[in-house]
């Protein structure tokens, strides 16, 4: 016989029965994660994270992959920004072998890097949008997507996952094509830029859920080593493509966005404003690409033994590997520090004191990606 | 505060010295071999001397080598852009070491993920369990050289 919903209750300290939800594994605004949530009436009293829904254990697998082939692996720690891991994967390598590349290769890596960032953080905004149920702006920003897509596509073969940066260079030569339709992307962005802003900025719906909800104070970004947007948000300065230019970020003028509020708001600002200036360091690419043919240097097959440590400011944050070689054809160990992993636990100290329903705001707009928390 | 006296104390009060280690891309960083049991008290005066924020834990299994379990500690002081490598090694056979996830809080779920792949016992650690992996690999200790996953195909 059917007994109807069952409510499960767990004595919890002093207080007596609080209900716990288990908000996940597959809740519209979670992905494939489980967040246990202790619940006094609508008040959040305590959350705890249980990720490891899509783990794969990239670190094991990159030790049975060859220096170039790791890229593979690399760039599915995160399907929605697979540049940024495969140029910080392409640094360590160049830096365990002594390698420089050509400036335009640096240049053009740039270029892929920060389209990769202005496609995650379209989907992100379109994310935080998801979560309160709006579908108009989330369908906007895949539209806008589309066309750094196109880019992808024509110069990759591929939309997602292109695999355009190894080791030693870029896959392939950019053609005259390419640079076009780069070109109209940055144009259509421009377009519909100020249409996107007036619709995003100030809807009502998304400010009156995000503005002052979740705030993360600046103690915390230090003590949680939170990162990218999550910490600029709160008044960090934290920018790795500032702080300590690789691929010649230090040839372009762009800002670092900072929000002092850090609250779910603020960080919509921050992706929001990063890729407007994402835009601009593409156009200041374009425009000052250097002189050069050759876009792939040869690198060895076997890479002599030592260790680097490597890191690049990624859509989510700075993400970063420690790679120790013993002389063989592939990596010995491979350390993956990704920024999603350590961002999620300052959901356990937020968190409690809001509403059941803030929760889904929160979460989107920690700005959160399943695959780079698992790996 | 800062980098040069975090440096004479280590060496005043473990004998260390600081070391360059060049294989940072990213900035400057001196590295400080320790002994495993002095981690706590390094932990301290890390956080006391301003390299307040952490960024990895990567332990690397040396045994084939002949040799234990490497555990590196990265940490930045924000002021000074200058990193730190602690750096310390522990037998694969009794792999122990102090927690000091209540100095630096990001380490909780840092050495909960490594305590999982490498079996490493952090000593106080509130909540050692399962985090990332399947059930069917637990206790396996995954990332150690001596676990070899089986193909899927041969």
């Amino acid at each position: 016989m059917y007994k109807g919903a069952q409510i499960i209750t767990q004595p919890v300290g002093k207080e007596g029965d609080l209900m716990v939800l288990n908000w996940g594994v597959q809740h519209p605004a979670s992905g494939p994660m489980r967040i246990k949530v202790w619940l006094d009436g609508e008040k959040i009293v305590k959350v705890e994270n249980d990720p490891g829904y899509v783990t794969r254990n990239l670190e094991k697998m990159l030790e049975y992959r060859t220096w170039e082939n790791a890229v593979v692996n690399v760039e599915r720690i995160c399907f929605i920004d697979d540049l940024g891991t495969i140029l910080n994967w392409a640094l360590a390598v160049e830096k365990l072998a002594d390698v420089e590349v050509p400036k335009n290769v640096q240049y053009f890596r740039v270029i892929l890097a920060e389209v990769g960032r202005i496609v995650s953080h379209l989907i992100g905004i379109g994310g935080m949008f998801g979560a309160l149920g709006v579908a108009t702006p989330m369908m906007w920003v895949l539209a806008l997507r589309e066309y750094y897509l196109d880019f992808l596509e024509h110069y990759s073969g591929y939309r997602i996952s292109t695999a355009a940066i190894v080791p030693g260079g870029v896959r392939f030569e950019p053609k005259k094509e390419d640079f076009d339709l780069l070109r109209k992307a940055v144009e259509e962005t421009e377009r519909r830029w100020d249409d996107y802003k007036e619709v995003f900025i100030d809807n009502p719906t998304l400010v009156e859920r995000y503005k002052g909800i979740g705030i993360i104070p600046k103690e915390l970004v230090f003590e949680l080593g939170l990162r990218g947007p999550v910490a600029r948000a709160s008044g960090v300065d934290y920018d790795l493509r500032k702080r300590y230019p690789y691929s010649s970020y230090e040839d372009f003028d762009f800002k670092v966005v900072v929000k002092e509020e850090g609250d779910a708001y603020a960080r919509f600002l921050v992706v929001l404003e990063e890729i407007e200036e994402s835009v601009k360091i593409i156009k200041q690419a374009l425009e000052g690409m250097p002189e050069g043919d050759k876009w792939k240097i040869r690198m060895p097959k076997k890479i002599k033994a030592g260790e680097a440590y490597s890191a690049v400011e990624w859509a989510r944050g700075g993400i970063e590997y420690h790679v120790v070689s013993d002389g063989g054809t592939g990596a010995y160990r491979a350390k993956i520090s990704a920024p999603s992993f350590m961002n999620i636990w300052a959901l356990e100290y937020i968190a409690p004191g809001h509403k059941l329903a803030d929760l889904a705001t929160i979460f989107a707009s920690l700005y959160i990606c399943h695959g780079d928390l698992d790996r | 505060m800062g980098f040069e006296s975090f440096a004479k104390k280590m060496e005043m009060y473990f004998g260390v010295k600081a070391e360059e280690y060049p294989q940072n891309r990213v900035a400057k960083t001196y590295m400080f071999k320790i002994q495993p049991h002095h981690i706590r008290e390094v932990a301290k005066l890390l956080k006391e001397e301003g390299f307040n924020f952490f960024h990895t834990l990567s332990p690397v299994d040396y045994s084939p080598k002949g040799r234990g379990l490497e555990l590196n500690y990265f940490f930045e002081s924000i002021e000074e852009r200058i990193w730190v490598l602690i750096r310390t090694e522990i037998p694969l056979e009794n792999p122990e070491i102090d927690s000091i996830h209540d100095i630096f809080p990001a380490l909780e779920a840092c050495e909960r993920e490594e305590w999982e792949k490498f079996g490493i016992n952090f000593k106080g650690h509130p909540r050692l369990k399962p985090l990332l992996l399947d059930d069917t690999l637990q206790g396996k200790w995954v990332q150690r050289k001596s676990y070899i996953p089986e193909p899927h195909r041969k």
